[in-house]
């Protein structure tokens, strides 16, 4: 009886360690963070930094959450005096180099809160990415804050 | 006459005539208004059509509420959670600055939205709040909102998506004078340094 009782325990820790990883060997997430909006805010936004480690370009392709219904990456920028914003479906990060994803330039647009998104409370993000035409995912978290890591 | 006293007499003449062209352009060399780096201050500050619209607290926010102090006038929408939330907090560090360094300076920060469907005078009140509480967040009907942006040449347009929609719009910041005409315009894609300076440049020499 006590020694079957330790086996799920044995596994669950082994997946907290293995979902728990912010980095696999070749792609990094690093300073994650989700602004706060008042209440009813139906649109969230995010910024972090990938960095690839690795030799081969990294394509971004999907990224999820389990507080949002929809993520997306996009890009704010300003064209002939027009404040736009564009969806990015594949974000590419060239081979040894970072991307920085920070206000008023590309960013997380995260949508549809599945919960109240509160200061400090840890969102979770789960990157799809492709690597040498694999597809591999990796979980983040982001910090909810006001004003973030600048 | 010699070579050497036409050369003489031409360059005489060309004196005389360098110092008649310095002495005309002098007046408009001295009034010579100083230069930003993140934008422009008008020739001649614009006075803008007749607009009517509510500030967060119902309160009427028209003409007559730009004159008395400067104030920033900004465009964009409570559904916009990169840009908007960024200028927001960009003027409100500008203006703790400014209260820092110019305190007897009145100095204001607006939003307007172009989003009136979804940025009810509530919802402004909700948004602002929480970011800024001493930014105003004004609104008002499709068509006042419409008369105030065509007064300042601003373009926005609704961009539909999948689910709700944003909107393209002019990225400018719109400085009024105290006596609520248009004094200059900055792109708030600059930096709060870059952007400070600028502001304190404007609030210095035209107090
Ligand atoms: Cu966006």
């Amino acid at each position: 009886m006590r020694s079957k009782s330790i086996k799920p325990l044995v596994l669950i820790t082994l997946l907290s360690i293995f979902f728990g990883q912010k980095s696999f060997a070749e792609l990094e997430v690093n300073n994650a963070w989700v602004r706060s909006a008042p209440p009813n805010s139906k649109v969230f936004s995010g910024y972090l930094r990938f960095k690839n480690v690795s030799a081969n370009e990294i394509t971004i392709n999907k990224m999820k959450s389990n507080a949002f219904d929809q993520i997306e990456i996009h890009s704010s920028f300003i064209e002939d005096g027009i404040s736009t914003m564009r969806k990015i479906d594949n974000l590419r990060i060239s081979e040894n180099s970072e991307m920085k994803l920070e206000p008023g330039g590309y960013h997380l647009m995260l949508m549809s809160p599945k919960k109240d998104i509160k200061e400090g409370n840890l969102v979770e993000l789960i990157i799809y990415y492709e690597d040498e035409d694999r597809i591999k995912i990796l979980r983040s978290d982001a910090v909810v804050l006001r004003n973030g890591y600048e | 006459m010699s070579k050497r006293n036409i050369i003489f007499i031409l360059f005489i003449l060309f004196g005389i005539s360098g110092l008649f062209t310095y002495f005309q352009s002098l007046p408009s060399l001295l009034e010579k208004k100083p230069t930003l780096a993140t934008g422009k201050i008008l020739v001649r500050p614009m006075e803008i059509d007749q607009f009517e619209l509510i500030d967060q607290n119902n309160a009427a926010f028209n003409n007559k509420s730009l004159e008395g102090g400067w104030t920033v006038v900004f465009f964009g929408y409570t559904n916009c959670p990169d840009v908007c939330p960024t200028t927001i907090y960009k003027l409100a560090e500008i203006k703790n600055v400014i209260k820092e360094k110019l305190p007897s300076t009145d100095f204001n920060t607006v939003l307007v939205t172009l989003d009136p469907d979804r940025d009810s005078a509530k919802r402004l009140d909700e948004y602002i709040g929480y970011f800024d509480e001493t930014m105003l967040g004004v609104t008002g009907t499709y068509e006042n909102i419409q008369s105030f942006t065509s007064s300042l040449s601003v373009f926005y347009q609704r961009i539909n998506k999948e689910e709700g929609y944003d909107f393209n719009h002019t990225a400018s910041i719109f400085i009024f004078d105290k006596n609520g005409l248009l004094f200059a315009t900055m792109s708030p894609a600059n930096t709060i340094g870059e952007l400070t300076e600028d502001f304190y440049t404007i609030l210095n020499n035209f107090q």
